[in-house]
């Protein structure tokens, strides 16, 4: 229900000439690791950095079990340029994401003593992406990243960890206001 | 230049590698049922031994994938000799799906069967939901190889909901059994004063000695042991990461022997 809540609140934001205060656009986004489907919104910040949120949903049908996160997306624009007339960024991506639910906070569940296990519920992510405008209204983009547990196994298992079949990939709509 | 440089890289990314993943959290993992196919082949290979034969205990592997892989390499080089593994938990660390995978990728490299338990740390977040589809149901289990009976049981209490450990179905098992020999295989230590009372570590012993159990052998602690619970030998198997492997030899002259071999 979070993520229907937060869906009501962005398109609210919307009509509601948001961007003047403070976002500058909506994302809805396919995986990813933040969700099946999930809803951003973002904010631009000069000329390379802009902050995006997000709230995403796996259904317990797709997911086997009910999964919500709230992910925050730090994006860098590398380099732009344009292909077939359309203007396109290739940028860099730090991603933290957080899953609600007692199940995840392992650190704080009550069955064992506090700190027994180290944070569970939060996760980061290291990503590329590709975002391609249509117009100055509507575009989308492609990502794709490895999260830290993948790193860090890598990092201390160089030799066992094939990286590329750890590979996340997401794809979004963007639309600018 | 860049720009078809990036699209390639793009490109490449996609087509490749990796997968369009909704969250590392999620539990949908195909139903496999590996531990039932594994005591298929365990039975199998019973013609292949006499009475006399080898298991190798992992315990503890967690990300440590280097360390389990040289244990694989030594069990696979002694196949032979070894009837089959048996793995007495935590593989991984939050018992989430892409650390069930890494250890999946490396444990897969094993010739022979494997038969795995459940751990601590593989119980947290979906874990379990994952272990059942890919493992089996069943978290307490127990198989007979020639003249013993090996008997798994869930011990892990604070991750686990309703009686754990179930003494009800280990009795019942242990009442069943007409086997030379009994060996307990659970992940916690059974007389660890943090997680058991001291009533439950005290009726646990009773089974334990009524019943004459050669071996109660554990992981949790990362530290391969030797020690006593009852009139049982107790083992602490040790994590990957220390670089021994147990390995227990069974036979009718000798009974129940074990060694720590250094990796």
């Amino acid at each position: 229900m979070n993520l229907l809540k937060c869906s009501l609140l962005i398109i609210s934001l919307s009509s509601f000439n948001a961007h003047a205060y403070f976002i500058d656009y909506l994302k809805v986004q396919y995986a990813g690791e933040i969700g099946f489907l999930s809803i951003g919104m973002g904010k631009r910040f000069g000329d390379v950095y802009s902050l995006e949120i997000f709230n995403g949903f796996v259904p317990e049908s797709i997911g086997g079990n009910e999964i919500e996160s709230i992910a925050i997306k730090n994006i860098f624009d590398i380099v732009d340029f344009s292909i077939f007339n359309k203007n396109m960024i290739f940028y860099f991506g730090l991603n933290l994401y957080h899953v609600t639910g007692l199940d995840y906070q392992s650190s704080r569940h009550s069955s064992y003593p506090e700190t027994y296990y180290r944070l569970g519920s939060i996760r980061g992510l290291l990503s590329f992406g590709l975002d391609f405008n249509l117009n100055a209204t509507h575009g989308f983009y492609l990502e794709s990243g490895l999260n830290d547990i993948i790193l860090t196994n890598y990092l201390n298992n160089p030799d066992d960890v094939d990286l590329s079949k750890y590979v996340s990939h997401g794809i979004g709509y963007k639309n600018i206001f | 230049m860049i720009k078809t440089l990036v699209s390639c890289l793009m490109a490449m990314a996609i087509t490749s590698c990796g997968e369009f993943n909704y969250s590392p959290y999620a539990s949908n993992v195909k139903k496999e049922n590996l531990n039932t196919k594994s005591l298929n082949s365990v039975e199998n290979r019973s013609s292949s031994f006499t009475n006399t034969f080898k298991v190798a205990v992992i315990s503890d592997s967690h990300d440590y994938y280097e360390e389990l892989a040289k244990q694989v390499k030594y069990i696979n080089n002694n196949k032979d000799e070894i009837a089959f593994v048996i793995h007495t938990g935590d593989a991984t660390n939050l018992g989430l799906k892409p650390e069930w995978n890494l250890f999946r990728d490396k444990i897969d490299e094993l010739k022979i069967p494997l038969i795995m338990g459940i751990g601590n740390h593989d119980l947290l977040s979906n874990g379990k939901d994952i272990f059942q589809k890919r493992y089996g149901k069943q978290l307490d289990y127990s198989f007979v190889f020639k003249q013993t009976k090996f008997i798994l049981i869930n011990n892990n209490n604070w991750e686990s909901s309703g009686m754990v450990p179930d003494l009800g179905w280990l009795e019942k098992e242990l009442v069943a059994s007409t086997d030379t020999h009994k060996i307990i295989l659970g992940h916690v230590q059974p007389d660890d004063p943090e997680r058991y009372s001291t009533k439950m570590i005290s009726d646990t012993k009773n089974l334990v000695n009524s019943f004459g159990v050669d071996y109660f052998i554990n992981g949790h602690n990362h530290n391969p042991s030797e020690g006593t619970f009852g009139t049982a030998k107790r083992l602490t198997a040790g994590s990957s990461f220390k670089g021994k492997l147990l390995i227990l030899e069974i036979s009718d002259a000798f009974g129940v022997q074990f060694e720590f071999v250094k990796m």
